[in-house]
């Protein structure tokens, strides 16, 4: 009976070895015929399936994309080691740690939840590995270190933006925030409320919901009886349509403020349908110009939809990256990629107009949108002033 | 506000309930944490989806025969895995454990399958009935409704008919059951086609109400196993009592403290009345008449 057990692991382990060793004959092969076609493996820790899949999806067809249309050109094939996070820091920390250690590779874009990403920088930074994330917007990554950057806006320029925008604009006074409780919910709650109450305003309540809930029910009615003028939700895909049936079912009657893109997520549309409509939200400012054209044209050729969230930012690194490999003679070397990114100012890419500032953080203008009739509409393009 | 937060903690309770008396019927007869409950309440509602959607079955007839997959599922479950491992001399963790991969792999097989965004049967505004400050829509009410129903069916079954007695003989001992001519694996098998049926309703409803996701099957299952656990495994008045506590709890708790806390409420509770009595609900009496 014992011996059962030990024969599948036995033969487990050769396996491993020798796949072990295959991959390490093809890293040689690979080394071996630089001299020809260059080739750049890049790393990519993105939640693939879970919750935070949605998210997580778009930036690999993304990547992909840029990589593909990349190596056609000829003298640099870049290879993309995808691997799961599952939108949760344990599981991002080691396959970060699969990419860093194991297949020592010096550029990682990533990770799509902020927590993730948040937990993997301090590895990222003794590892001396440039971490490059398409989707993570926690006001902390910008203090996370030297090695770590982002494309997509803070939540602490949007949250700024968006506050005073309903501030002067919407003429918000009193509001009730309803967030996510995790990294990126709680990072989006302090940004509006500080800037908010500096304005002077004041925010009444503060409701928070666990990731899995499919209940808001609860906070929706407190909202419901208190005394305010609206409602900024801090969301995802998933929730912002729980949010937007559930206060239509229960007549919350406050319009609600949404505080992420995740209102213009395909399924949200589709699934909240009507209780869409209304729906006031901020996103960084859609990308235009030949760019962002090209890219949007290439996406639908090869996945027969139009670029989901994050994907434009996702092919923007790839191409970034190897920007800074080409200008080091075609190697990747993460303290070049660092400094590269670094002096990037107007860089005209897929998803917008990119520069970096010394934290690492994208600086992009931001775009106030509305839903009507099931389809966004562009209200305003607003910038920090 | 009061009233409505009642019917929120009421709502919330018969989901609960259905998902608690699905994986107590389980547990009573085949006593190991059936952690793929979760994969079949989630499966449930995506086969409603795909025999309503992409076969042309109006919703009712889908529910059905999802509903009639999802009984089959789970004995399959027990007959590929658990069955097999039983006859290994596999302990109630071994089991557990073979049940949590069951789960995963189902969870990331419906990724695949249906992809990671919310679907859902009715897209769109839901129409409420809004009476003394409370906003209830149609699905609500199926769904309360047939959360009773089925509490009704499980205590004339259990009360009434010999099905009923011998699942409750295979309940108090597995193999005095067997020493005593019982066929025990037709009746484990019974319980889990009952059980994983009722999974599959409480998935096709919660569905119906909230759309579904590939996770959703595991938030229900933590609240349906802290009912079971609260109320007593077995004792079907301590999980109706159990339900009622947890849903109302959760739900009348935000006005006490902020809404962070929910589930943190709900595990407290869980806590102290294990602390209390570690049956739950359900005294050592009740836990025998099941």
């Amino acid at each position: 009976m014992r011996r059962c057990a030990v024969l599948p692991a036995l033969f487990l382990i050769v396996i491993m070895v020798i796949a072990g060793c295959s991959n390490q004959q093809e890293q040689k092969k690979s080394e071996r015929s630089k001299a020809t076609v260059k080739e750049l493996l890049i790393g990519a820790v993105l939640p693939l399936t879970g919750d935070a899949a949605p998210w997580g999806i778009p930036p690999k067809k993304g990547a992909q994309l840029a990589a593909d249309e990349i190596s056609q050109k000829g003298n640099l094939k870049i290879k993309i080691d995808f691997q799961d996070t599952t939108c949760q820091p344990a599981r991002g920390i080691s396959a970060f740690r699969q990419l860093a250690d194991v297949y020592k590779i010096p550029v990682v874009m990533g990770a799509v939840c902020s927590s993730v990403t948040l937990a993997i920088a301090p590895v990222a930074e003794k590892e001396r590995v440039v971490l490059i994330s398409p989707a993570s917007t926690s006001p902390k990554i910008s203090s996370a270190g030297d090695y770590i950057f982002r494309v997509v806006p803070s939540d602490a320029l949007r949250g700024r933006i968006f506050a005073r925008y309903l501030f002067k604009k919407k003429g918000l006074r009193k509001v009730a925030i309803l967030y996510i409780n995790n990294e990126g919910g709680v990072g989006n709650r302090d940004s509006f409320k500080n800037e908010f109450t500096s304005l002077g305003g004041k925010v009444v309540l503060e409701e928070a919901y666990p990731p899995q809930s499919r209940d808001l029910r609860a906070q929706l009615t407190k909202i419901k009886n208190s005394n305010v003028d609206g409602v900024i939700a801090v969301s995802y895909p998933d929730d912002t349509i729980l949010i937007m049936k559930q206060a239509a079912e229960l007549k919350v009657g406050k319009p609600f403020f949404y505080q992420t893109e995740a209102v213009e997520d395909p399924s949200v549309l589709k699934q909240a349908g009507a209780a869409a409509n209304g729906a006031i939200y901020i996103l960084p400012a859609p990308a235009e110009g030949e760019a962002a054209r090209a890219f949007a044209q290439a996406y639908e050729k090869r996945y027969g939809t139009k670029p989901e969230l994050f994907a434009a930012e996702a092919y923007d690194i790839i191409h970034l990256v190897v920007k800074a490999a080409e200008a080091n003679g075609g190697r990747l070397e993460a303290e070049k990629v660092r400094d590269y990114l670094y002096t990037v100012k107007s860089y005209h890419g897929a998803s917008g107009i990119i520069s970096f500032d010394s934290n690492g953080d994208v600086i992009k203008p931001m775009a106030i949108k509305i839903i009507e009739n099931g389809k966004p509409r562009l209200l305003e393009i607003v910038g920090l002033e | 506000m009061l009233s409505q937060a009642v019917v929120n903690g009421l709502i919330a309770a018969s989901t609960y309930l259905l998902v608690a008396l699905g994986f107590s019927l389980i547990y009573t007869t085949s006593r190991f944490f059936h952690f793929a409950h979760g994969a079949v309440i989630t499966l449930g509602a995506y086969l409603a989806y795909s025999i309503n959607s992409q076969a042309g079955v109006p919703l009712l007839g889908a529910a059905v025969i999802s509903v009639f997959f999802c009984g089959l599922l789970g004995v399959l479950m027990n007959h590929v895995v658990y069955n097999r491992l039983l006859r290994k001399g596999a302990g109630s963790l071994v089991l557990m454990l073979a049940s949590f991969g069951i789960y995963l792999i189902f969870e990331n097989v419906t990724t695949i399958i249906w992809g990671a965004s919310t679907l859902g049967f009715s897209p769109g505004l839901p129409s409420s009935i809004c009476k003394w400050h409370a906003c209830i829509t149609r699905i609500h009410i199926l769904t309360l409704a047939i959360a009773a129903v089925s509490w009704v069916f499980l205590a004339i079954l259990f009360a009434r008919s010999r099905h009923g007695l011998l699942m409750r003989a295979v309940a108090e001992s597995r193999e005095l059951a067997t020493a005593y001519g019982i066929k025990t694996h037709e009746i484990v098998d019974a319980s889990f086609f009952i059980g994983s049926a009722f999974a599959g309703l409480a998935g096709i409803l919660m569905a119906a109400d909230v759309g579904m996701t590939p996770t959703m099957g595991l938030h229900a299952l933590m609240m349906g196993v802290v009912v079971a656990i609260v109320g007593g495994i077995g004792s079907l008045r301590g999980l109706l009592l159990a339900s009622l506590l947890v849903g109302l709890v959760r739900h009348l708790s935000i006005f006490v403290v902020g809404s962070q806390w929910q589930d943190s409420i709900v595990f407290a509770l869980l806590l102290v009345v294990l602390l209390k009595s570690p049956w739950g609900f359900a005294s050592d009496a009740a836990a025998q008449e099941v």
